[in-house]
């Protein structure tokens, strides 16, 4: 990967560098995939997202002046473009309305997690529990379920709150608060997650 | 003890993040080594936080990124038209105010010093250092210099079939 | 004696030294050459002593935290000598002094993998100038050659 830094590459590429703005696609192309993802849960409309946010974000490059880390910058765009996507599909009329919760429709099967036996029923509790799991978050608030989204993505609580702007504090207590919501909810509504 | 508990479990979600300064990640660990209820609280918050990882993974390795840079690529316009680099150029402070006094001087040259040769003692001082000339089997190289002296830094980029990522 | 018979003399002395006098072939006949092989990675923030002013130098342009010398040569070259060193058994450094005068040296930089030439230079550098280059990847880092010349 390039050795470049960040703000080497959003300088040449606001200059019009073509193979700049590439480096920075390649560097940043999972983590807004990921991001997205975690909104959206369908690979086609994921493509756009990811298409759409890089887009924007070499745009506006030009006016981006480095009071936030150039990631947060754009996991901000991710995380922008993402929910307006979500609006704009709960917009749809009924039938050619997409559930974010329908199963049939998350097309990854392999986020079943590394301890699960390979056998039928196993599979079907994963998928159980990671729809638990997603209709538990759909039904936070936009802050909060942005926070859990970049917290699941790897982001560290100082980029969360630059993100969001908020801080490192508020952050770890939403992220406890989430998770404690989430051990009721998933308790309640499955049993124990620990089975 | 009941109050220690309360401020512990309050830290055990960013202690199980790695998000608390050394001093609170031992005051924890001290507080798990004999407190069953909490280490329980810790287990769950990790499950918890597993089971959203778990939820929300997606496999990346069946992307096209690809097939969505050429898209982007088809939609951006990296370069700026030529006039508007004329003008972005032409219209740096660091560009029309040296070619200005560079412009005079070059007149009170013209009218003041009829002679010119290029002895020794009239050489126009070298920055640090100057390319040449430059050749890459990978055909693709930067020159740039450096932040501090100045000197040349020229950097070898791997070919197009070894591009980043 | 006429003035202008002194002053004639004088004034074509004059005009040839200024104007007519041919380039001095220089007192500067050796170039000492000051090369360093130094690795450079991302993932340690070990920096050698003798290092150090490569963070600020390349800070704004290259993200390296760590520095490692690995081989430091000092070379004396007249007109036309060169020098080889190697980088890694498939990988070598040539520099060749082409030219040098009061001012400037001129000087040819090769790297050769495995006998052939991957990239080449032609650097003019002044004295107690410098020039650095680097890119490929070398021992789990990045190679960075550290050229460095003084006049005698």
């Amino acid at each position: 990967m390039s050795s470049f830094t960040d703000e080497y590459l959003v300088k040449s590429c606001a200059a019009g560098n073509r193979r700049h703005c590439r480096l920075i696609y390649e560097r940043y192309k999972k983590l807004v995939y990921g991001v997205a993802w975690k909104y959206l849960h369908d690979v086609e409309t994921v493509k756009d997202v990811t298409q759409e946010t890089f887009l924007k974000v070499f745009k506006n490059l030009s006016k981006f002046r480095y009071d936030s880390s150039f990631k947060t910058w754009l996991a901000r765009i991710t995380v922008n473009v993402s929910i307006s996507h979500i609006r704009a599909m709960k917009n749809r009329k009924a039938d050619d309305h997409f559930s974010l919760n329908d199963p049939d429709n998350n097309r990854n099967e392999k986020n079943i997690g590394e301890d699960t036996a390979t056998d039928p029923q196993s599979l079907l509790l994963q998928k159980e529990k990671n729809r638990q799991v997603i209709q538990a978050i759909d039904k936070l608030k936009t802050e909060e379920k942005t926070t859990i989204l970049l917290w699941s993505e790897g982001f560290t609580y100082a980029e969360i709150a630059e993100t969001t702007k908020t801080n490192a504090k508020t952050v770890g207590t939403r992220i406890y608060h989430i998770k404690m919501k989430l051990i009721k909810k998933i308790n309640a509504s499955y049993g124990r997650i620990n089975r | 003890m009941k109050n220690e508990c309360i401020y512990i479990s309050g830290r055990l979600s960013a202690y199980s993040d790695k998000e608390v300064s050394e001093e609170k990640r031992r005051e924890v660990e001290i507080h798990l080594e004999t407190c069953r209820k909490c280490r329980t609280k810790l287990g769950e918050l990790e499950k918890a936080g597993t089971a959203v990882k778990t939820a929300l993974s997606c496999d990346e390795a069946d992307i096209d990124f690809s097939g969505i840079w050429e898209k982007i690529e088809s939609n951006t316009d990296f370069r700026p038209s030529l006039w508007q680099r004329i003008i972005r150029f032409a219209g740096k402070p660091v560009v029309w105010m040296p070619a200005v006094f560079a412009g005079a001087a070059a007149c009170l040259l013209i009218c003041f010093m009829p002679n010119f040769h290029s002895g020794p003692d009239r050489q126009t001082p070298m920055q640090a250092g100057l390319v040449e000339s430059v050749y890459s089997s990978t055909g693709q190289v930067m020159v740039m210099q450096t932040a501090i002296s100045g000197s040349p830094l020229i950097w070898i980029l791997p070919g197009a079939d070894k591009e980043a990522g | 004696m006429k003035p202008s018979l002194i002053l004639a003399p004088l004034i074509i002395l004059y005009i040839w030294l200024v104007f007519i006098k041919p380039a001095e072939a220089g007192t500067t006949s050796i170039l000492h050459v000051n090369i360093e092989i130094i690795k450079a990675c991302r993932d340690s923030a070990v920096v050698d002593p003798q290092l150090k002013g490569l963070i600020r130098e390349l800070g704004p342009i290259l993200n390296f935290s760590g520095f490692s010398l690995l081989k430091k040569n000092k070379i004396s070259l007249k007109v036309n000598d060169k020098t080889r060193l190697i980088l890694s058994p498939d990988r070598q450094v040539e520099v060749k002094l082409l030219e040098l005068d009061d001012y400037k040296a001129r000087l040819s930089v090769r790297i050769l993998e495995k006998k052939k030439e991957t990239f080449k230079t032609v650097l003019l550098l002044i004295d107690n100038g410098s020039a650095l280059i680097g890119g490929p990847p070398h021992e789990g880092g990045t190679l960075l050659l550290r050229i460095k010349v003084k006049f005698e």
